[in-house]
């Protein structure tokens, strides 16, 4: 299949739907359940994570059983593919003339949600469109902790396009609010050019005042030429900017995309590189040692729509 | 003033890997090294990242050796074999250890894909490197071009096409369709469900291939073809393992018309030890690292130059935007008024030693113990005055400059980081730059940022500038994937482990009783856990770590039994000197370090310190 068509929707719209599907993540953060408390849906599924069972991680899967999900609880980071496999297997053999997929990625790393996408891509069309609603409901401001290390500064599987290596390599980042994390990573692949993209106006300004702090140094040395604010409430908006920009730079350099960011911006590259296979995405974490940072749903809910045909 | 380029500051961003080959010749520098890589011999060219690996393999292109030969006064001479540089970088890195991932249940497709994307690579720079001889050499002739082309389309399995530039776009091609082999692959798929899908000309090989590319390129144009061609592979520590073990064993043997010019970091992590052993004896060993401080020094001024130049326009000496004093030098380097004979009473040497000896009473017991009075510090003959002053007046300085003796405590206590500048001048800077072009042209570019109305930059800015540079640099390391590991369960960071060497070192110097033979280098016991001797060889390939005690015509695969000392721009971070005292066992240096406490009681070299005093 193919991604045909996206676009942003009303939150409002998609409560009005009946889903054929809806997929969510247990985890340990308030905010798992915030999305599924609001959809009604024929088959739910939750997958939860094998490890980090804290903070609000039972109250989640009990939330989630209440709903009567489908709850699969030992699900880990690298399962991805099993997930985009399992999802692709339901809901590719669906006769509806248009199945309806909503999919809560709020709590989902993007091992899981860049293996949906993928899996989705690669199956054999069979004329009747799918739509998926990918969801995410932001969250409350909080600090971050201290600097974390770049263990894990990969490609996303299926997301990488070979080049020998010599053109030389462009590097789009999705800033986040961590600190030292974004230059550690510019210092490490050494682009020859470098493009930053931060959320102004953000949900809550803190974000910004964060981001802008936090990657001071960064922004600095890539100029204001290069440094792209975007409206995190404006997926259309966002998506264009990055599908020119990257469409433009892949004429004569090896594009690398690093959201770092909030999700959504992550979502937006993951579907462009599928789009148009011009672009690696990158994945950067701190692997385990990453902190257990709860995070409370602020209250609204970006939804964008991704037709797959 | 000319107005420069945009500013760049992260530590990378001078890589000669940005820049085309004729930029590269442009701004050589000539070094004693690069005429042993003009040799008509093997050789594996050592250093860090930003040592120059990559310009000195450039340096041997047709383009980059026409734009130096038109910027010399001496034309350069011909070089017994045509260049083909094969660049590598973390992004492919990256990118082929992600499609190994994708093979883990079809280990034989693995390795096919690794080396058919390695292969193609390598035609696309032999394509190139055709290009620049046709160009460079005006040998153009369609009629040739075509025949050349046809030739290599059979030769690389390609369909055929007129020209070279079709030609390299085919390679090109190669690898989308490669992509796309990869990205349709599932996790589950093996071996046998792969075979048919996989493209045929993964199977290509990377010495046949290239002899027949470099053969057919020789007949066309009417070349011997005994010519000789070098591979010069670049940044091979970013390789997949397969190609660095298949180029140690091309050392011994490969055919005669292909030479090697390999680059990589100062230890490969080859497979196995008898690659090593067997090749010694094959290849030359050109280390980029530890040349003698008159060597390096001179090298600096040349490239300092060349960013003033370029950033301020000509005319302008490194040391007329930042001095000439080193507090912490030579007396042959000091800024000091040497109006009063050296270490005469009054004299500045002789003034700074009295007041700290008043101050702190282990430097005037060391000083009555060599026979000299704290109360008026001269020598009573020339020996005494050798050993003696000028061995501990950089210390003395240093100690001086960056703690105090607190008389009510009993103890010497750290100066507060605003209260004076540290780092600077012209001898200062050079040398934290370790010689690392990298880390140079980054320091200038700060310093000539700075720079005001044809005055000099005042110490404080210089010491700001180096200070941040230095912490950026810290940074740099801490975001070094990989650069962690874990040992008896204790997560252990890179950059925390340097830290705590470079403190080790800073206390001893600064705040301990004065000793004239202190310590500032390690030797990695031999007892050192694995995990801890691969992080030391991370740090040495990022320059955070500097090997001393090297032979030129050898070197060491491992880290474990090598003297090291933390790299200069670490210095100002951690208040060390610029200097190399004597050294201490690692596990010895690690002892305030909580990870790493317990092993520190294995360390049996922790009672001897190594006094062995050198300037780098």
């Amino acid at each position: 299949m193919e991604i045909v068509e996206t676009f942003q929707t009303s939150f409002d719209e998609v409560k009005s739907i009946n889903f054929d599907y809806l997929i969510a993540a247990s985890g340990y953060e308030s905010r798992a359940c915030y999305i599924s408390n609001q959809l009604m849906a024929k088959t739910k599924l939750a997958f939860g994570f094998k490890d980090r069972k804290q903070a609000f991680r039972e109250d989640n899967d009990a939330e989630f059983t209440r709903l009567k999900f489908d709850l699969d609880a030992d699900i880990s980071h690298a399962d991805g593919f099993l997930i985009g496999e399992r999802l692709a297997d339901k809901i590719c053999n669906s006769e509806k003339q248009i199945t309806r997929v909503a999919i809560d990625y709020s709590c989902m790393p993007k091992t899981w949600y860049s293996a949906i996408i993928r899996a989705l891509c690669l199956r054999r069309s069979n004329a009747n469109p799918i739509d998926v609603y990918f969801l995410y409901s932001p969250a409350k401001f909080k600090a971050p902790g201290p600097a974390g290390i770049n263990t894990v500064v990969e490609p996303l599987h299926g997301y990488c396009n070979i080049e020998a290596p010599k053109l030389p390599t462009a590097l789009l980042l999705g800033l986040g609010y961590e600190p030292v994390r974004a230059l550690g990573l510019r210092d490490y692949i050494d682009p020859t050019v470098t493009y930053g993209f931060y959320t102004d106006p953000a949900i809550e300004s803190a974000f910004t005042a964060a981001v802008l702090k936090n990657n001071d140094g960064l922004l600095q040395t890539i100029g204001p030429e290069r440094s792209f604010r975007y409206a995190l409430s404006d997926l259309d908006y966002t998506s264009a900017l990055l599908t020119h920009l990257v469409r433009s730079l892949s004429e004569e350099y090896r594009v690398i995309v690093a959201p770092l960011g909030p999700k959504p911006f992550c979502l937006l590259t993951l579907i462009l590189a599928q789009r148009y296979p011009l672009c690696d995405v990158w994945r950067v974490s701190a692997g385990e040692s990453g902190p257990v940072t709860v995070r409370d749903a602020v209250g609204s809910v970006l939804s964008y729509r991704v037709r797959f045909q | 003033m000319k107005s420069g380029p945009e500013l760049l500051y992260t530590f990378d961003s001078f890589n000669a890997r940005h820049s085309p080959e004729a930029d590269v010749g442009r701004t050589f520098i000539d070094i004693d090294q690069y005429h042993r890589l003009c040799q008509l011999n093997h050789s594996l060219v050592l250093g860090p990242r930003g040592s120059g690996k990559t310009t000195l393999l450039k340096m041997l292109t047709v383009a980059a050796r026409h734009a130096w030969k038109r910027q010399s006064e001496i034309a350069p001479q011909k070089l017994p074999f045509t260049a083909i540089y094969i660049p590598t970088d973390v992004h492919f890195q990256r990118q082929l250890q992600s499609v190994e991932r994708c093979f883990s249940a079809a280990p034989h497709t693995q390795a096919r894909v690794s080396r058919g994307a390695i292969a193609t690579s390598v035609a696309i720079a032999c394509v190139d490197c055709f290009l620049d001889r046709i160009h460079f050499e005006s040998l153009s002739d369609p009629q040739k071009e075509r025949d050349l082309s046809e030739k290599l389309s059979e030769g690389l399995k390609l369909d055929t096409v007129p020209t070279l530039e079709l030609l390299r776009l085919s390679l090109r091609k190669r690898m989308i369709e490669l992509t796309g082999f990869v990205r349709r692959i599932l996790s589950n798929s093996t071996d046998n469900l792969l075979s048919s899908e996989a493209p045929n000309w993964l199977d290509l090989d990377l010495v046949e291939a290239t002899l027949f590319a470099c053969e057919a390129f020789d007949t066309t144009f009417g070349f011997d073809r005994k010519d000789r061609w070098a591979w010069c592979f670049d940044e091979l520590e970013l390789a997949p393992s397969w190609l660095l073990n298949d180029l140690f064993s091309y050392f011994r043997s490969i055919d005669q018309k292909i030479i090697l010019k390999l680059g990589t970091s100062p230890h490969p992590r080859l497979n196995a030890d008898d690659l090593i052993a067997s090749a010694l004896n094959d290849f030359d060993p050109i280390k980029l690292w530890g040349p003698s401080m008159v060597r390096q020094r001179h090298f600096c001024n040349l490239l300092a130059s060349q960013v003033i130049e370029s950033r301020l326009g000509s005319g302008v000496r490194p040391d007329e935007i930042l001095g000439l004093a080193n507090w912490f030098g030579d007396d042959d380097q000091l800024g000091l008024d040497l109006t009063n004979e050296p270490y005469s009473q009054g004299s500045d040497e002789w003034l700074a030693l009295k007041e700290e000896a008043k101050q702190d009473p282990t430097l005037s017991r060391y000083l009555t113990s060599k026979g000299i009075d704290p109360s008026n510090p001269v020598a009573s003959n020339q020996h005494l005055r050798d050993s003696v002053l000028r061995k501990i007046k950089p210390l003395v300085l240093f100690r001086k400059n960056f703690s105090h003796y607190d008389t009510r405590r009993k103890r010497r206590s750290r100066k507060g980081r605003k209260l004076r500048a540290g780092y600077f001048g012209v001898p200062t800077v050079f040398d934290i730059s370790d010689g690392n072009p990298r880390f140079l042209k980054r320091i200038f570019e700060e310093m000539c940022a700075a720079h005001r109305n044809s005055n000099l930059i005042d110490r404080n800015t210089q010491s700001r500038i180096i200070e941040k540079i230095s912490l950026q640099f810290y940074n740099y390391i801490r975001g070094i994937p990989g650069s962690q590991t874990v040992i008896n369960g204790k997560p252990i960071y890179l950059f925390s482990l340097l830290h705590s060497i470079g403190k080790h070192f800073s206390k001893k110097i600064l705040l301990d009783d004065f000793s004239a033979d202190p310590t500032s280098s390690f030797v990695v016991n031999e007892d050192t856990p694995p995990e801890l001797v691969l992080l030391l060889e991370t740090a040495a390939e990022h320059a955070a770590i500097i090997a001393l005690d090297q032979s030129d015509d050898t070197f060491e695969r491992s880290s474990r039994g090598q003297r090291y000392r933390l790299s200069y721009l670490l210095a100002p971070l951690c208040r060390l000197p610029l200097r190399v005292y004597g050294s201490r066992g690692l596990l010895t240096c690690l002892s305030e370090y909580p990870p790493l406490k317990s092993l520190s009681n294995r360390d049996t070299s922790s009672g001897r310190d190594n006094i062995q005093e050198t300037l780098f």
